[in-house]
């Protein structure tokens, strides 16, 4: 009977064990080596994809950052012709320049701030910082410059050269940008919070929010 | 007149003159050349029966002066056309007025420069050949620069500009030449290039006086108009912010400016002042206790 150890059967087979184990060590390692490489490379294109949608993205917020200047700036000089028309006494072109003004705020300023606030949403989502960042550089201050604008064109002066009631806005025509700042509240944003009702109510919105 | 700078016989000038009957004081309108002689006239007078023969003869008298019979019309001082001349009939026994000719006047002929064609020319023997020279010049019988031009006669090239022609020996029919001394002469290249540089001087020191100029009319920088196509909206009042517009419009009813509404509360700080008053009292209210 030929019965030895296993032990001495490795012993005697060492060699044979050894390379057997180094090749299978190397085998482990290249195909590791392999498919790390092919990672990286995956995540190198995915990045520059990423990338490429960012600047692209980028640029069409410019755009529309572009455009909702535009109008602003337009809403600057109505509001401007409208001061020089009281100054003037011109009643009939203050009574156009408030109905003119009224339209174009609820429908040209107001829906060329919605498409740049939309395009915001999906660009900083997820970033909180560039979020917040855009609810104080740009939200708050078209709302700031609507309430404004509502109180101008109701204020008696101005309101008493058409005979007519109050303008009275639309919650549907600015419910994007408090949309907006709801998504950043958080239990102790309390400043955010009362800045949004102060707006609102500015805006007639008080129990639409 | 005809125009002598296209005229190789210098002498084609006609005249149109009246002349004046003697006696009856009729006038016939003639037209002369100006080569005829005064006595020439009296002759054609005499032919065409203007005038009857008269043994001791006629003189023409212009601007009260008796005219010398051998003068010709075109010598005449001051004669001009439509000009009225005298036919005076001579007394007997009276010798035919004759003025001395105090200069001698030489009738030469001057080959032109380059056309090689002849100018009749006279000039009295005291001309100086500058004069010759500056005379032709002027009536455009030749072009280019003056002092390139000289004059040859015979074998003598370069005649004295200074000297007379009848210090120089010229007489009566002699044939003078223009010569244009810078033909004959092939510019050398050192030539040609100090050509250029005193153009390329005279250029510099040009542009230099237009840039001076130009320097000294251009307006100051505040008197430069805008230009509009490089301006943006150009305006001539100042940016007024939409937040000032819309406060002045409150102001004219008595409002008071807009408030910006900020995201400021002092409830987060109440609240952590709370915190920490509750955390002291909670920390030494067992110390005393």
């Amino acid at each position: 009977m030929f019965c030895i150890s296993f032990l001495d059967a490795i012993q005697n087979d060492l060699t044979f064990y050894i390379l057997n184990i180094l090749a299978f060590a190397v085998i482990i390692l290249v195909t590791w080596w392999y498919t790390r490489i092919q990672q990286f490379k995956t995540i190198a294109q995915l990045r520059t994809e990423i990338a490429t949608l960012q600047i692209q993205q980028n640029n069409e917020l410019f755009e529309l950052e572009d455009i909702y200047k535009a109008k602003e700036e337009r809403m600057r000089l109505i509001i401007k012709d409208l001061r020089d028309q009281i100054n003037k006494g011109d009643l009939s072109m203050v009574r156009a320049r408030r109905n003119e003004l009224s339209n174009i705020l609820a429908l040209d300023y107001a829906k060329a701030m919605s498409n740049y606030t939309r395009l915001a949403d999906q660009f900083y989502d997820g970033n909180r910082y560039r979020h917040t960042q855009f609810i104080e550089n740009h939200i708050l201050p078209f709302l700031q410059n609507a309430g404004d604008i509502m109180k101008v064109l109701n204020q008696p002066s101005v309101r008493d050269t058409s005979d007519a009631a109050d303008i009275k806005l639309n919650y549907m025509n600015f419910d994007f940008a408090f949309d907006f700042i709801k998504k950043d509240i958080r239990f102790t944003s309390f400043g955010l919070k009362s800045a949004m009702k102060k707006h609102a109510q500015r805006l007639g919105f008080g129990n639409d929010i | 007149m005809n125009n002598p700078e296209h005229d190789e016989h210098i002498s084609d000038i006609d005249f149109e003159l009246s002349f004046m009957h003697p006696q009856y004081g009729t006038t016939l309108n003639v037209i002369i050349p100006g080569d005829r002689s005064i006595e020439e006239m009296i002759q054609k007078l005499l032919i065409n029966r203007f005038i009857q023969p008269h043994d001791p003869g006629y003189d023409l008298s212009f601007n009260g002066r008796i005219l010398e019979p051998s003068l010709r019309f075109e010598e005449v001082e001051d004669l001009y056309d439509s000009a009225l001349i005298g036919v005076v009939a001579r007394t007997e026994n009276v010798e035919p007025i004759v003025v001395q000719e105090t200069k001698k006047i030489l009738h030469l002929k001057i080959q032109h420069p380059t056309n090689g064609h002849f100018l009749d020319f006279r000039a009295e023997e005291d001309t100086k050949i500058q004069d010759i020279l500056t005379n032709l010049y002027q009536r455009g019988y030749f072009y280019g620069e003056l002092t390139a031009f000289s004059m040859s006669y015979k074998d003598t090239n370069h005649l004295s500009l200074e000297h007379t022609l009848a210090e120089l020996g010229i007489v009566n029919l002699d044939v003078l030449r223009i010569v244009d001394d810078k033909k004959n002469e092939q510019p050398t290249w050192k030539d040609e290039l100090e050509g250029l540089k005193n153009q390329l001087a005279v250029t510099s020191a040009q542009l230099e006086e237009k840039i001076k100029d130009v320097r000294e009319n251009m307006p100051a920088p505040d008197l430069i108009p805008v230009d509009e196509k490089l301006s943006v909206n150009p305006t001539i009042t100042a940016y007024e912010s939409m937040e000032s517009i819309l406060s002045e419009i409150r102001a004219k009813d008595g409002f008071a400016p807009f408030i910006k509404i900020k995201t400021f509360s002092w409830i987060p700080i109440l609240i952590i002042t709370l915190l920490i008053i509750l955390v002291v009292v909670a920390i030494l209210v067992p110390q005393f206790i």
